[in-house]
């Protein structure tokens, strides 16, 4: 009789441990999917953000002319510039860079560091103020983490 | 009969429930608020999105999920970088990267306008729940300063939430269009039609949250209610007040900012318009400063060998000049330095239209 209750009594705490272990799986399970999500929207905001600056800076006023058409003397005046200044305008860590492609290729560069980063490129026009041209180039836009 | 057995398993059962349900139910509270934060912040960087794609198109719109989650925002235009925090629950900052006058409410209407000076243009997004601009002129001369005000606000035809305009008669509220309340382009219709015929007397209705009461009075010293707004004088400049307190301003956007954040205080007890007139005049010097910057180097880049040599050097200078008088960050309190910075802009403005007329520049 004792034997048969101590039995019964072991049943129950092993259904209640197995139960247990359900509930703490299902709770592991939902927080490490929460995290993997916050992870990934992490990831979607850096890029969110390099496209929105891409954006930014093919109709800034700052460097093109029209838009998606660059302007290569605003881009030369503005890379003189320290990278403080601009990130007043379009916030911090970023970086951007302009190539002129053609027979010699030209680049301006705005807050480049040997950095990881997240980046995008596309092609662009180039507008050359003194000669009345226009030229193809490409801009890369990147956020740092 | 019970046996000791029985009685063993109930108190077993009832103890091993109370605990399981105790847990789930704490893991279910904080996994929902969990949740709610999450969805808290992805709200509110949809929003900023939404706001930033309308700088980046001009094409307006209006957000409405606000309303799906009780929020309690707060716009920190002096923090670097701007942020809106919410009070509620655990939802990071959101930065703000572009000029926003951000008012919160439930259902919002975003709009993109600009200031023009002719080398450059402050664009900037307002962020606006329902609201109504209620103006009490008494002074009869000044519908010119009621239409620059009224021009900058966003235009909500064909949208909801609507930003209305009217008048106000002692306790009398007047809608100028068919008896309603005039959306921007009406009511700037009717202020061109009609003018106005006469002064109005004080405003002293009663009003709601989302009506903004704007007076324009040689003398507001009486005047406790909303925004009141002296006349500018000849070089542009005036003052407005606003719960107390005296605000200078050299631009319609120095007005719509008091206006869209009005009395409203913010945790600290400042009234959010004093907040949105000193953020428009943090992220305009901002913006300014890097214009100047660039274009004055870049005028100088261009100036040697050019048919409008002179012109690029004079455009320069006024250049040159507005980075000086933008060196201190709180130019826009003190009346010389605004003055000088308007007719800098104005100098400017007609040195690069003199570039335009003789084909050396374009228009922008």
């Amino acid at each position: 009789m004792t034997r048969k209750a101590q039995h019964s009594i072991m049943e129950y705490i092993l259904l209640t441990f197995f139960i247990m272990v359900v509930i703490i799986a299902i709770i592991f399970f939902l927080t490490g999917w929460q995290i993997s999500q916050t992870q990934l929207e992490q990831e979607k905001t850096k890029m969110d953000r390099a496209f929105w600056l891409a954006k930014s800076f093919l109709s800034s006023q700052y460097f093109v002319k029209d838009n998606s058409m660059f302007d290569d003397a605003k881009l030369t005046a503005a890379s003189d510039l320290r990278c403080e200044e601009l990130e007043k305008v379009f916030g911090y860590e970023w970086f951007a860079e302009v190539t002129l492609l053609g027979d010699f290729t030209e680049t301006w560069s705005f807050c480049k560091r040997n950095k990881n980063y997240t980046a995008y490129t596309v092609p662009v026009n180039i507008y050359k103020v003194t000669e009345e041209k226009v030229y193809l180039g490409t801009l890369k836009v990147g956020v740092y983490y | 009969m019970i046996s000791i057995y029985q009685v063993f398993k109930i108190i077993f059962g009832l103890i091993v429930s109370a605990v399981m349900l105790s847990f789930l139910v704490q893991y279910s509270g904080i996994y929902g608020g969990t949740q709610a934060d999450v969805n808290r912040g992805l709200i509110l960087k949809n929003f900023m999105k939404t706001a930033q794609d309308v700088y980046m198109t001009g094409n307006p719109t209006n957000f409405t999920d606000f309303s799906r989650l009780e929020f309690d925002l707060t716009f920190r235009g002096m923090s670097d970088p701007p942020v809106i925090k919410s009070n509620t629950g655990f939802v990071p900052d959101t930065p703000v990267r572009i000029p926003l006058f951000f008012y919160p409410g439930r259902k919002i209407f975003i709009d993109r306008n600009y200031l023009d000076y002719g080398f450059w243009k402050f664009y900037f997004v307002e962020a606006v729940p329902e609201m109504i601009v209620i103006f009490t002129p008494m002074v009869v001369s000044d519908d010119g300063l009621m239409e620059d005000i009224v021009r900058l606000f966003p235009s909500t035809t064909y949208f909801t939430p609507k930003v209305k305009f009217g008048f106000c008669y002692e306790d009398e509220l007047i809608g100028p269009c068919d008896t309603e309340f005039c959306e921007r382009d009406e009511f700037r219709n009717k202020l061109r039609e009609q003018g106005l015929l006469f002064s109005f007397p004080e405003c002293t209705a009663s009003l709601s949250e989302k009506y903004r009461p704007v007076t324009i009075s040689n003398s507001c010293s009486l005047i406790s209610q909303g925004i009141c707004i002296e006349p500018p004088n000849t070089d542009g400049i005036g003052y407005a007040y606003l719960s107390g307190s005296r605000y200078l301003y050299k631009d319609p956007i120095d007005l719509v900012a008091l206006i869209i954040g009005g009395e409203e205080e913010d945790m600290f007890g400042t009234p959010l318009g004093e907040t949105l007139y000193k953020y428009k005049n943090r992220v305009f010097r901002e913006r300014l400063l890097l214009a100047s910057k660039i274009f004055s180097r870049r005028a100088i880049l261009l100036s040697p060998g050019s048919e409008c040599e002179s012109d690029y050097t004079n455009f320069a200078s006024a250049l040159n000049s507005i980075q000086g008088t933008l060196s201190e960050s709180d130019y826009y309190t003190d009346p010389y330095s605004v003055r000088d910075l308007l007719d800098e802009l104005n100098q400017a403005e007609s040195h690069y239209d003199t570039l335009v007329g003789k084909g050396c520049e374009y228009i922008i």
